[in-house]
């Protein structure tokens, strides 16, 4: 019984990642974001020394919003739709139960958004790194990132002509490898085009800030997944914007006011806030993030999670599946 | 009948006061769709729901697989209630449209939905290649559903719905979009399922299809039971005769006639029977078959997926899981 379950979950969720990646726009807004980061720093090159600092903001900003849109789209797309068009109508009438196919859905988004930020948090590390000197790019990090990038996208091309293979997904992947062997190639070239040891021009310190921001995408994923099974791709999008707007404000607007108002309070203490997966200040003048503050947030985000999916599951177990 | 033997009393499906309302996003009644009918549905039967567009034949199909609730009444299938997840394994389910994931081939669609099921990963492939055969699809195995015509991925919703060789079938208009090979096809299949003791509950609006498969039938209109029962009950005109003999002579016509005026003391109705044109178009297509061997659509297909044919016994004894 366990068993079937187990496997149940994995080819849905593998399913639902597949699906994920074959649509257009979810390619589209990763080679976007991708790309984007890539050639950031050639755009800032000449910024008096504050290139680096901006291509890391401007980089993780799109990892969080990349994360949310994309997210939205995805739950959107592998759940309303086919609630609508009766896939889901299909799987639901075989011995699936319902919470099995919400957490599967959830799971195979989030893996497409693990692979996603894991990518975002490479091409932020290496840019930044083409961006660390006032006047001078560092082309042995830009080059290999943005070559490899671009062949990504032209082997899947030839993939999808020769093999047939689906260009959406391949390109996704030969994506998300290249930006892998870049940092890996630019790691073992120093500035100068000399060997290094690994590693060893990479701003580390970075990873952790990049973990946090994934941590948030997926609690907006799983908000995401949860308001999918009710509404179409708008009003899913627009409320997962609210909700990160507000909850990035969220200090501002209620964290003042909670002390003497109970509505303020219940407020701040029901959205998530994200100024606490938002800590990439805490690296200016080569600070770093303590292991500890990322426990803590972990807990905060996986608290968050377990909340959101529950509700989710809740009314998602009630509801009509109108096919 | 000749598989009278085989139906018993044991009812796998049981609807009583069966309502319900469709609600709009602020929870207001916005139609009542089914409205308040009782049914009960025998092993070994085949049942046809009929009715206009619109009537709730699909809201009650979707109501028995637990993916709508109902409003109001009770609904016992497989002796569990439609919610229990379990039961689902012995159903097979062929949606109104079927709509599949799109990138998914042929092959790897009734693969993914097999492994939904308890089966090993043998059973699944020799299954999907039993029913692809059957579909007639087995020379596009590779080709992506995405492509496929409205008849050939109603082929697949079909052969999806059959995969866990289901002692209920579940069919919401199992004919549309396919072409009248496919709709004898399906009709065969289904005599075949039931021969072997399984129940097949159907919904249609094509009457020709339901008077050839069904044992009994309900028409629905606007949500509410007009008229149930066994199709012969509802349709024979017991008082009527009908002869069918070869052509005679027009003297012996003559003589046959004047006997039938005068022993029945009424003028008979005379006409030639007719092939219907179903009959008339699958010997068209056989003949023309002969002559093209292959064609790009759907190929003749050998007989069924011999794990729906083969007189399993484990159906015998439907109440144990
Ligand atoms: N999701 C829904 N929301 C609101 N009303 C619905 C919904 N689904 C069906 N209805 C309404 O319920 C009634 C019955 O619909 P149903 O789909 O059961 O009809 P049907 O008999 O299957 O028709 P058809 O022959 O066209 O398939 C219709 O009036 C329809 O408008
Ligand atoms: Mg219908």
């Amino acid at each position: 019984m366990m068993f079937s379950r187990i496997k149940q979950f994995t080819r849905l969720a593998g399913l639902t990642a597949i699906e994920t990646i074959r649509q257009p726009i979810c390619l589209l807004l990763t080679v976007t974001c991708i790309l984007f980061v890539a050639v950031l720093p050639l755009l800032l090159a000449h910024q008096l020394g504050e290139a680096g600092k901006m291509v890391r903001d401007s980089a993780f900003s799109l990892q969080f919003i990349g994360g949310l849109l994309i997210g939205s789209f995805a739950a959107c797309s592998s759940i309303s739709s086919e609630i609508r068009s009766g896939t889901a109508a299909s799987i639901l009438s075989k011995p699936v139960s319902r919470s099995l196919f919400f957490l599967a859905k959830f799971a195979g988004i989030s893996a497409v958004m693990i692979a996603l930020c894991t990518a975002m948090a490479l091409a932020c590390t290496i840019s930044t790194r083409t961006a660390s000197f006032a006047y001078r790019i560092d082309w042995w990090a830009a080059s290999p990132l943005i070559a490899l990038c671009i062949l990504a996208l032209f082997t899947a091309a030839l993939t999808n002509y020769f093999w047939n293979r689906p260009f959406a997904s391949d390109a996704f992947g030969f994506l998300i490898a290249a930006v892998i062997i870049a940092f890996v190639v630019s790691a073992f070239v120093g500035p100068d085009g000399k060997l290094t040891s690994f590693a060893a021009h990479y701003n580390l310190a970075l990873f952790p800030v990049s973990l946090l921001i994934t941590m948030a995408v997926l609690v907006l994923t799983a908000v995401a997944v949860s308001l999918a099974t009710r509404l179409h791709i708008v009003p899913t999008l627009s409320l997962c914007s609210a909700l990160l707007l507000v909850g990035l404000i969220s200090d501002y607007l209620f964290g003042r006011h909670a002390a003497d108002h109970a509505v303020a309070a219940f407020l701040y203490g029901i959205i998530p806030n994200w100024q606490h997966f938002w800590v990439v200040d805490a690296l200016n003048g080569g600070g770093s993030v303590p292991w500890i503050y990322i426990g803590w947030a972990g807990l905060y985000a996986l608290v968050y999670l377990t909340g959101v999916l529950a509700l989710g599951i809740a009314t998602f177990r009630v509801m009509d599946v109108r096919a | 009948m000749s598989d009278e033997e085989k139906k018993t009393d044991v009812a796998v499906l049981r609807a009583e006061n069966l309502t319900k309302i469709f609600r709009d996003f602020w929870r207001r009644p916005k139609v009542k769709a089914v409205d308040g009918i009782s049914f009960e549905i025998r092993r070994g039967e085949v049942f046809g729901v009929l009715g206009p567009n619109g009537s709730g034949k699909s809201t009650t199909l979707k109501m028995i697989l637990g993916l709508l609730f109902p409003t109001q009444g009770s609904l016992e299938v497989l002796g569990r209630s439609p919610k229990d997840v379990g039961a689902k394994s012995r159903i097979g389910y062929l949606p109104e449209e079927s709509y599949l994931y799109p990138y998914l081939t042929a092959e790897e669609t009734l693969k993914f939905y097999g492994s939904l099921f308890k089966l090993s990963d043998k059973e699944i492939r020799s299954r999907t290649d039993q029913l692809l055969e059957m579909i007639g699809l087995t020379h596009a195995r590779r080709r992506t559903v995405g492509e496929f015509s409205k008849g050939m991925a109603r082929r697949i919703g079909l052969a999806q719905a059959l995969v866990n060789d289901p002692d209920l079938v579940i069919l919401d208009e199992p004919t549309s979009g396919l072409d009248p090979l496919g709709c004898r096809q399906v009709k065969d299949l289904i005599q075949t399922l039931s021969d072997r003791g399984k129940t097949v509950l159907l919904s249609s609006h094509l009457l020709a299809d339901v008077e050839d498969v069904c044992d009994r039938i309900a028409i629905l209109y606007n949500g509410r039971i007009q008229a149930m029962g066994s199709i012969r009950d509802l349709l024979e005109e017991r008082h009527r005769v009908r002869l069918t003999f070869p052509e005679l002579g027009p003297e012996s016509m003559k003589a046959v006639l004047d006997n039938i005026r005068r022993i029945a003391g009424t003028e008979p109705d005379l006409d030639h029977p007719r092939k219907d044109l179903e009959r008339f178009f699958l010997d068209v297509v056989a003949e023309a078959r002969k002559q093209y061997e292959q064609h790009s659509g759907v190929s003749g297909s050998a007989g069924f997926a011999g794990f729906l044919s083969s007189d399993g016994t484990r159906e015998k004894h439907p109440s144990k899981e």
